[in-house]
């Protein structure tokens, strides 16, 4: 027991070391964290795109820095992701360079000293897309209204979230299980309007799926006519020529989705050139490319373009508890402990 | 001389006192590295504030927290309901067709015996999407054909209910019923039976008098296994109970991992749900010795040769082939046949004209062109090979010591070797990632030994189980008359118990085998840069919004199970055959 107090502590006391040094870490320039980088073991980077999708991002990014060897692990998605960093720096593995996800994961493991706080502005990242000192948006998921073509006329189409919950579409009517995306909603709904919405959603009978991609196909089939999605999860059944509408109704939810850098890992250097580089207009398109999550607050990418002029909601990270809390209770409505029968 | 005779005794006493204790020592060491550790570990974690083990304080929190909460109460009842009707349907469906196979003279019994091995080869996950394409109440094949030839407004079947769901696990489960209970009706010994018959009693009263309190510890330890198997699968509850919200234990340890607001998993409450599962396990298992305190009852195979006679079906013979094709095509052709056609379309679709206008090989195509197939392969294929390969090395031995022997600390070396079922997959990935990180000496972290390494742990139950069964239906006297004939221990297992265990063993092989290259939450959990399976393939395909490629994957993975477990089959005769 001792033995692992003593452990925790030193620890917390070598990250607190780390921590101080990052400055010097930071100030440095493109050029000389590439060649730093590049005499270090491969930046591993980590999150939930399929391999394939992150291998066309690594061969973009290598086109640029060909020294720079970046290996690719797919995480579970959830919450699985920072969990896998703490077990690892408890234990004294070498965790993951790179981590793209979500901000209230990354939280965590700053409030544990485990992250890099670089100067991502002298590396060429754009202000608004630095979330905090220790994390920049790479990407974002959009919500958007789809429904089925063949099934829905022009005239039946949802025009917004709260229709969806109309007794017409009374099982049918498809939905995530999860809240995050209804969450942003409460920034501009307000939280007692999006709640009273989710409510009334689950006891019209939506079907919940595990998977935002799995509405697309279920649309696909017919089993469900309308729904409420993101932008990227569609795209596959789209592209499938599937007979998919969707539009994005007032006001859009975005879920922003960040990269970090472990100070940890075996090459931060690295880590910190490949989270700078997704977050450029290069590195942008490359993953809104490959995996068809773009980043909406970066100028000139595609999902700027789809949402532009209209209203997002989205919590600002000074808001995260706010969020936080907003989130677990939406996903109590919508989570089959709540509402199962 | 007196001292030279101490001497001599306290040397006896020694040796005899080792005798009582070695080999619990030897089966307890590779179950305290492959199960106490890990469970000390979920264990010590629910202590934890945090629920991360090396994190810093102490509560109770967690316990009071999960178990004060209605909403859990709710749950296990719901879990339970579908746990038990799950292993009700599994043991009965795989009970009376291993009569069928095993004691009666059915038309094709050899065919019929190696189909019923195919279910395995299909994994829960791909049965279950496979059922959601014919059963879902408004585009189901299956829903809408029927409603095409009835004229009927609604569909006639739902599969998104609780109905549904214990329907297709027990269609999952039935294979595992069949391979435990099969091995104990193939060693029955008919005397019995044949005196009830010359007494005048009938084949149903025999079977329900005489073989069926025969079979009671196997359908017992086969029901316990189910229904413990049932608690803790994830696979068909979220395929099919998260979109009909109706959340089980499982479901919702998977929310706890995954989907908690904080950003981190919820080890705390998982670890205390955890162990109460691994609680009710361990009250499982100490029920089910007692059941088998008098275990002498149930030995059929004792060392007079004899040999079974099958009952003759006469004309009902067909109809009871029949009978076994229809299960095959419920749990293979059906679900197979619907994965096929999803496989062969650019997005999914029911059948028509139009869909079949769209048909395409491009599915197949893409997932032959995946550079990362090959790896994958070789790595699923070299995990269940190693993994089947140790389990049944390591349960025959904690199975001898536990059936065969008066060494102390065997009933606690036997719960030791089920209660790994009470860990989700998620769970065991956790503690080995902590585990192996720690003890460097062992450097398996990132490879694919570690994933070995969690699914020999996991399916030590199973084969625990089943290797009880057929141990248990082994009288003594075989082995006593090998030592009586001068054969010494070792050689007397070699020569006498090994080829008489050798169906149970090859049943446990090809179960862990197959389970094992279809095994996708550890797998997953453990996942390093290297070290991906097929499932975890076809996970990435099916989280990635391609459900005809994921259709094209799991087309493949289940033809290639179903080629492994035929030629795991031939092997197995070919081997019992020599050992003839």
């Amino acid at each position: 027991m001792f033995g692992i107090s003593r452990r925790v502590f030193a620890l917390a006391v070598g990250a607190l070391a780390v921590a101080s040094t990052s400055t010097s870490a930071s100030a440095q320039t493109i050029d000389e964290l590439a060649q730093v980088a590049a005499k270090k073991p491969p930046v591993v980077w980590t999150e939930s795109s399929e391999v394939a999708a992150a291998q066309k991002i690594i061969a973009i990014f290598n086109a640029k820095f060909p020294g720079v060897k970046v290996e690719y692990i797919r995480d579970t998605g959830g919450n699985t992701l920072a969990a896998k960093v703490i077990q690892q720096v408890q234990a004294g593995g070498a965790p993951a360079a790179v981590l793209t996800g979500d901000q209230a994961q990354f939280l965590e493991l700053d409030k544990r000293g485990m992250l890099r706080k670089p100067d991502w502005k002298s590396l060429g990242v754009a202000p608004e897309l630095i979330g905090s000192p220790y994390m920049v948006a790479t990407t974002a998921a959009i919500g958007m209204i789809v429904w089925n073509k063949t099934k829905v006329s022009d005239a039946d189409v949802p025009k917004s979230l709260e229709a969806l919950a109309d007794p017409k579409w009374k099982g049918k009517a498809g939905s995530w299980i999860r809240a995050p995306h209804y969450a942003q909603l409460g920034k501009v709904m307000g939280p007692e309007k999006i709640r009273d919405v989710i409510t009334r959603l689950v006891a019209n009978e939506a079907r919940l799926y595990d998977s935002t991609f799995r509405i697309g196909q279920e649309l696909a089939t017919g089993e469900i006519d309308v729904g409420y999605s993101f932008f990227h999860a569609t795209q596959p059944a789209l592209a499938a020529g599937a007979p998919i509408g969707y539009a994005f109704v007032e006001p859009v939810s975005v879920s922003t989705i960040y990269s970090t850098v472990v100070d940890k890992s075996a090459n931060p250097e690295g880590g910190i050139l490949f989270a700078a580089w997704l977050s450029t207009k290069e590195g942008a398109d490359a993953y809104e490319a490959a995996t068809n999550r773009g980043n909406p607050y970066l100028k000139g990418t595609r999902s700027e373009g789809l949402v532009q002029g209209r209203k997002l909601s989205e919590y600002p990270l000074a808001e995260l508890d706010t969020y936080v809390k907003l989130q677990a209770e939406l996903n109590k409505i919508l989570s089959a402990r709540g509402a199962a029968k | 001389m007196a001292s030279s005779v101490r001497d001599s005794g306290l040397a006896v006493g020694v040796v005899e006192r080792l005798r009582h204790y070695l080999p619990s020592v030897l089966a307890g060491i590779p179950l305290v590295w492959l199960v106490v550790v890990p469970l000390s570990i979920l264990a010590m974690s629910a202590f934890k504030p945090t629920g991360f083990l090396l994190d810093p304080g102490f509560t109770i929190e967690h316990f009071v927290e999960t178990y004060r909460d209605p909403a859990l109460w709710r749950l296990v009842g719901r879990t339970l309901l579908f746990a038990g009707g799950s292993a009700i349907v599994a043991l009965v469906l795989g009970t009376v067709l291993a009569l069928v196979i095993e004691r009666t003279d059915v038309p094709g019994r050899t065919a019929l015996r190696i189909g019923l091995l195919l279910p395995m080869g299909v994994p829960p996950f791909l049965l279950a999407i496979g059922w959601t394409m014919l059963l879902s109440p408004r585009s189901g094949i299956a829903n809408v054909w029927l409603m095409g030839l009835f004229g009927a407004s609604e569909a006639p079947f739902n599969i998104y209910s609780m109905t549904g769901m214990i329907f297709v696990e027990g269609l999952a489960l039935t294979p595992s019923a069949f391979l435990i209970i099969a091995p104990a009706l193939r060693n029955f010994d008919t005397t019995l039976e044949e005196a009830a018959h010359m007494a005048g009693s009938g084949v149903f009263v025999t079977q329900l008098r005489i073989v069926l309190p025969l079979l009671a510890p196997a359908l017992a330890g086969t029901f316990a296994f189910l229904m413990i198997v049932g608690m803790m699968v994830f696979d068909i509850p979220g395929i099919i109970g998260m979109p009909a919200r109706l959340p089980v234990l499982a479901t919702h340890i998977y929310d706890l991992a995954h989907h908690g607001p904080l950003g981190l998993p919820e080890y705390g409450p998982m670890c205390a749900i955890a162990l109460l599962t691994a609680l009710a396990l361990v009250g499982l298992c100490v029920a089910y010795q007692r059941l088998m305190a008098g275990t002498e009852r149930f030995v059929t195979v004792r060392g007079k040769a004899f040999k079974p006679l099958p009952y003759r079906l006469g004309r009902s013979g067909p109809w009871v082939s029949a009978l076994v094709v229809v299960y095959l095509l419920l749990a293979v052709a059906l679900p197979l046949g619907a994965l096929v056609w999803t496989s062969l379309l650019p997005f999914m679709m029911p059948p028509s004209l139009d869909a079949l206008s769209k048909v395409t090989l491009g599915n197949h195509a893409a997932f032959f062109a995946d550079p990362a197939l090959g790896r994958a392969v070789v790595h699923s294929l070299s995990i269940a090979v190693v993994a089947a390969t140790v389990v049944c090395a390591l349960s025959l031995g904690i199975s001898w010591v536990v059936v065969r022997t008066d060494a102390v600390g065997r009933r606690s070396i036997d719960v030791l070797s089920f209660l790994p079922i009470a860990m989700p997959g998620v769970l065991i990935g956790t503690a080995l990632i902590y585990v192996y990180l720690l003890v460097k000496i062992v450097p398996v972290y990132g490879t694919i030994w570690i994933i070995a390494i969690a699914h020999i742990t996991v399916y030590m139950s199973f084969a625990s189980r089943a290797m009880n069964a057929a141990l248990a239906q082994l009288h003594a006297e075989l082995e006593e008359a090998a030592r009586m004939s001068g054969a010494d221990r070792l050689r007397t297992i070699n020569r006498i118990v090994f080829p008489l265990v050798l169906p149970a063993l090859g049943a446990v092989w090809l179960w862990v085998l197959s389970h094992s290259a279809r095994e996708l939450s550890s797998a997953l959990m453990l996942q390093g840069v290297n070290n991906a399976t097929v499932p975890t393939l076809l996970y990435s395909y099916w989280t990635q919004g391609q459900p005809t490629r994921t259709a094209a994957v799991g087309v493949w993975l289940a033809l290639f199970m179903i080629v492994l477990t035929l030629v795991t089959e031939a092997l197995q005769r070919w081997a019992a055959r020599r050992s003839e």
